[in-house]
């Protein structure tokens, strides 16, 4: 399964570069669509924690060209998939197709690489392998702003980048070996499993994003075509947080013990932090950033609490976050296409667009976590296992409830109430078929976790155990 | 499996209308959401006779939540059947009635959906075997009331009061979530059933935790009932068209009290005592507030505080006979004062102020006679339901040799039947300065008052006859305490008769000394204690904290230069600065308070 994917993305890639015409866009959404099937089939069939699938590669450095998946990194796999197709169904009307395509494919291969990888130096090429394609997407193909925001992008990433490529090092060469199951087994004292941790989380603290290095965050989603926002803020961050479940936490389970304090403190507030921000702003654009770095802080504090509870919770929210990111991103394109604008506050659109009103209303509210949305079961882990912690925490933590009914409220204000919009139409056909798949799997989501959450327990990696 | 279905048939109507109304015409789908709801009630009725041989049906649908107890389960006694029952009926005459009410507006769709959504959320409240159901259909019939509330898009104070109600109803969903998140941690399930058995086995002695979690879950319940502090939503919400008034005030703002209720042997005693006396508090200054209202729909929503207020002493004080009781009653009763006060606006031309109506009872008998039956029924006068509601009360809050409570609720009571009767006197008997061609409702609006009212004179009949509503003893009261009762009711109802006959000026002294509950003193509290500070950290992380941050990172290439920036430069004035250091301090802290705590 885990060659699959990669070599489904990879053929894609290259296809799309030859001179095929038309057939690029429908070629991407296949490569994505059946990279999530594949995923789908193999969970479906528990093929999921099977063997490691290993080549040598860079004999000398001790690399393997060992690729893998377990049931978490299977379900990231299904939402990288759709959210690929989705993100290249929506790519319509691009110039150069061929080279746009291209790159989305390519981009496809990384991410999907760092998910499969189970080699460390495999990794990491594929981790900083998805920084090329997209930067190039974002210099080329984006908005207003792209060129300034794509170096910030490119230069908190490397700095990150670096950081991690040392703690690699440093940590293959005392070990001899780079392979990810070797390594969990290998345990090294206390302080240098909190160096190595740092140095590891540094690079994907950036890319969750962790509060508070998330100021590429909101201006990359705004600069980048549409397409690449919904796979920066739906797909990037959770490669991340599945490095912290299942790279850093077995790998480094007392410095990631030691370190949690720090990490809960800053995801707790970034989760608040984020929440606070969404309900001031005024572009779609950037409010669903500042709602994705609440939503993207807590998933991370169910992570690092690193119970079963957590990581599970984790899980769900991330597929949840996934899939309502895109919703609405998709919506607020459909949107600005009708008015002209991304701006909030457009007024009485439930009379002329009653169907994109429903599907914003359902979108808005898996985004804020309400039962029968995917929003819910996530949600509800993260905060039982904060809860598990410490009460207090969980009191904390309960807060973001409140914080983002807030910044619900005002999307929902924005899109419901004031005089009645004379402009736009409702959503035709062709892009509601983009929109209503991913809002059933929304509901179907909230309405069957037990779905997702008995994947993460298969085939992972013991859980995080401080007294080892 | 009949259980099952009186929870899926509203929750089937309600997304089959969204999904697929588009095309029916409005009598269509009011006919759909009458008929569902109906239905509902046949299916709890049916379950009548089985819960005469056995106390509780259970109902295993699907497993759910990856949380112990958290499964697709249902769970009535006799009890939560006879609120089924209530809630179920109520909704659907109060759906007949929106057929004509709302025969002009536009979105019938949306608002019959969310109509069966509110009631399917309710449902869940009431038949839930879990929390986490319960905060499911909590949280859904928060939503739907949203929607409701809005429904009428360009009416500005609907659209604000519909913004409130959402914060509010998410500050009692966060407050509800973290008590059931509490009480997991503490007892390891959700389960309602489990967790009772498991605090009597802790017995009196609960840890701190419980307690926490007790109190937060009231506090979910003074936010989903209207309570003090959290009460303004319900008034405010009386903007929306009538028919949703009369939902909220019937069967949404009950959701509070059936969750004490269900959780009187899980919560902390303490807390259930605070429930009773924060429940006379609001009781009391409710009643006085609906005496001071001139705006018909706010007299009544006031009233409704009120009496909720009665049902949040008699769950506190464990009377849950009582508590069903004044529930049941006051859903029948309710229903025809906020429908009827609906009839009595539209026949007006949407006149609210009722110093402006009066001499409506020739005009509008049927409304008046349906009317008055409410009024008694509220005001406490046999037979009508809500004597017996409020007998069982006064009589629960004295043999708990509860001298404040029992003071309480019979100020409580003088005052309601002062207001009760004020409103009837000022609408229909006072000489009239209303509108010349006022006239009668249509029937599709006057057959469900009249049933309802006939409900609220029958369910008194019928309980005094000895209804089983579910098992529970009546408090053996005194007899002279039954009459003292009925003797306060009757004199704060004759105050008002007498006061307010000949129209409003005689009774200008009691306007004078209750001008301090038509100010808006709450809103203010709210504005000043919540929603600036809340607006002001929102905005001053914006334009401080995050753009320090943005710069920060944008210097990442070039830190030497920029630091020298930063400490010259405008970006660390005074206050950007602290809030780096505070939101800095707030995560050492945070991570020094978790890392001490291991």
């Amino acid at each position: 399964m885990a060659a699959d994917v990669l070599l489904i993305s990879l053929v894609a890639a290259a296809a799309c570069a030859l001179p095929i015409g038309g057939l690029t866009r429908p070629l991407a959404v296949l490569s994505g669509l059946l990279v999530a099937a594949t995923a789908g089939a193999s969970a479906w069939l528990g093929i999921g924690g099977g063997p490691v699938e290993a080549f040598v590669w860079a004999g000398p450095l001790g690399a393997q060209l060992a690729l893998g998946s377990d049931g978490y990194s299977t379900a990231l796999l299904m939402l990288t998939g759709v959210l690929f197709a989705v993100g290249a169904a929506a790519s319509g009307g691009v110039t150069a197709p061929r080279g746009y395509f291209a790159l989305w494919s390519l981009l496809q291969v990384a991410v999907c690489g760092a998910l499969v990888a189970r080699d460390l130096i495999l990794f990491f090429f594929f981790w900083e392998a998805t920084l090329l394609p997209l930067a190039l997407l974002m210099w080329r193909w984006g908005g207003a702003d792209r060129r300034p925001v794509t170096v910030r992008l490119l230069v908190t990433w490397m700095t990150g980048g670096a950081l991690l490529l040392t703690g690699i090092v440093a940590l293959g060469v005392g070990a001899h070996t780079f392979a990810i199951a070797d390594l969990s087994r290998y345990r090294l004292g206390e302080a240098s499993q909190v160096i190595l941790a740092a140095l590891f989380l540094a690079a994907f603290a950036v890319r969750v994003p962790l509060f508070p290095f998330h100021a590429w965050f909101p201006r990359a989603c705004v600069s980048a075509p549409l397409p690449l926002a919904i796979v920066l803020a739906g797909v990037m961050s959770k490669i991340a947080i599945y490095a912290i479940a299942r790279i850093c936490l077995p790998l480094f389970p007392r410095g990631m013990a030691d370190l949690s304090p720090l990490l809960i403190g800053l995801a707790t507030v970034g989760a608040l932090y984020g929440a606070l921000l969404a309900t001031r702003q005024r572009d779609t654009r950037t409010f669903v950033a500042y709602a994705s770095l609440s939503q993207l802080d807590l998933i991370a504090l169910g992570t690092v609490l690193g119970t079963a509870d957590g990581v599970a919770g984790g899980l769900v929210a991330s597929l949840s976050q996934g899939l309502v990111v895109a919703t609405l991103l998709l919506l607020a394109s459909f949107l600005a296409r009708r008015i002209g604008s991304f701006g909030l506050g457009t007024g009485d659109l439930a009379s002329r667009a009653p169907v994109l009103t429903s599907l914003f209303v359902i979108a808005i509210l898996a985004a804020i976590g309400t039962p029968g949305t995917s929003g819910a079961p996530g949600d509800l882990l993260i905060l039982a296992a904060a809860f598990a912690r410490s009460p207090g925490l969980g009191l904390i933590a309960a807060l973001v409830v409140v914080a983002s009914a807030v910044y619900g409220a005002v999307l929902l204000r924005s899109i419901f109430f004031g005089a009645t919009s004379e402009r736009g139409t409702d959503l035709a056909w062709r892009e509601r078929a983009l929109v209503i798949p991913l809002i059933v799997l929304v509901i179907a989501i909230g309405v069957a976790p037990r779905a997702i959450t008995d994947l993460t327990d298969r085939g992972a990696p013991s859980q995080m155990d401080p007294g080892r | 499996m009949t259980l099952a279905l009186v929870v899926a048939i509203p929750l089937a109507a309600g997304v089959g209308i969204a999904l697929m109304g588009g095309r029916l015409g409005r009598r269509t789908l009011g006919i759909v959401t009458t008929l569902a709801l109906t239905l509902s009630f046949g299916a709890a009725a049916s379950m009548t006779a089985t819960l005469r041989d056995r106390p509780s049906i259970a109902a295993f649908v699907a497993p759910w939540l990856p949380i112990a107890g958290a499964d697709l389960a249902l769970v009535v006694d006799s009890s939560m059947l006879a609120v089924t029952l209530a809630i179920t009926g109520v909704a659907a005459l109060i759906a007949v009635y929106s057929i004509s009410y709302l025969a002009r507006d536009r979105g019938m769709q949306r608002y019959f959906a969310t109509f069966a959504l509110l009631v399917a959320g309710m449902l869940l409240v009431v038949l839930g075997a879990n929390l986490a159901l319960v905060i499911a259909g909590w949280e859904l019939a928060g939503i739907a009331a949203y929607l409701l509330v809005g429904h009428r898009r360009d009416h500005a104070p609907a659209a604000r009061a519909a913004m409130q109600l959402f914060v509010v109803e998410r500050v009692g969903d966060a407050a509800l979530i973290a008590g059931t998140l509490l009480l997991l941690v503490e007892f390891h399930t959700v389960d309602i059933a489990q967790l009772g058995s498991a605090a009597i086995e802790h017995g009196g002695n609960m840890g701190a935790l419980a307690v926490l979690a007790s109190a937060l879950i009231l506090v979910g319940a003074l936010a989903k009932s209207a309570q003090m502090p959290l009460q303004l939503w319900l008034p405010d919400s009386t903007e929306a068209a009538t028919p949703v008034s009369a939902l909220l005030q019937t069967v949404a703002v009950t959701g509070g009290v059936v969750l004490l209720m269900r959780l009187r042997s899980v919560l902390a005693p303490d807390v259930l005592q605070a429930a009773a006396l924060i429940g006379g508090v609001t009781a009391f200054g409710g009643a006085l507030v609906a005496i001071a209202q001139r705006d018909i729909r706010r007299v009544v929503a006031w009233s409704t505080i009120s009496q909720v207020g009665l049902m949040f002493v008699a769950a506190g004080l464990g009377a849950l006979f009582a508590a069903r009781l004044q529930l049941i009653a006051h859903a029948l009763l309710k229903a025809v004062l906020v429908l009827g006060a609906g009839s009595v606006r539209r026949a007006n031309g949407d006149e609210s102020d009722v110093t402006h109506l009066g001499g409506l009872a020739r005009r509008m008998p049927w409304t008046a006679g349906a009317f008055a039956i409410g009024v008694l029924a509220l005001a406490g006068i046999p037979p009508a339901a809500g004597f017996f509601a409020i007998a069982a009360i006064v009589s629960a809050a004295f043999s708990e040799s509860d001298a404040v409570l029992t003071a309480l609720v019979l100020l409580t009571v003088a005052a309601a039947a002062f207001a009760a009767v004020r409103l009837f006197a000022l609408i229909f008997v006072a000489p009239g300065v209303g509108h010349r061609d006022a006239h009668e409702a249509p029937p599709l609006q006057d057959v469900p008052l009249a049933v309802l009212a006939l409900g609220a004179l029958g369910f008194g009949a019928l309980v005094s006859a000895g209804l089983p509503i579910g098992s529970g003893p009546t408090d053996e009261a005194p007899l002279w305490l039954l009459f003292a009762t009925f003797a306060v009711a009757l004199v704060g109802a004759a105050a008002a008769w007498l006061g307010y006959r000949h129209g409003p000026d005689r009774a200008g002294r009691v306007d004078r000394a209750l001008r301090w509950a038509q100010s808006d003193r709450f809103g203010a509290l709210y504005a000043a204690a919540a929603v600036r500070p809340f607006e002001r950290l929102a905005r001053e992380l914006e334009t401080g904290a995050e753009r320090v941050n943005e710069r920060a990172v944008d210097g990442v290439g070039s830190i030497a230069v920029r630091i020298g920036a930063l400490v010259r430069g405008p970006y660390l004035e005074s206050s950007r600065a602290q809030q780096v250091l505070l939101l800095g301090g707030t995560v050492v802290l945070l991570a020094f308070w978790i890392w001490s705590a291991r």
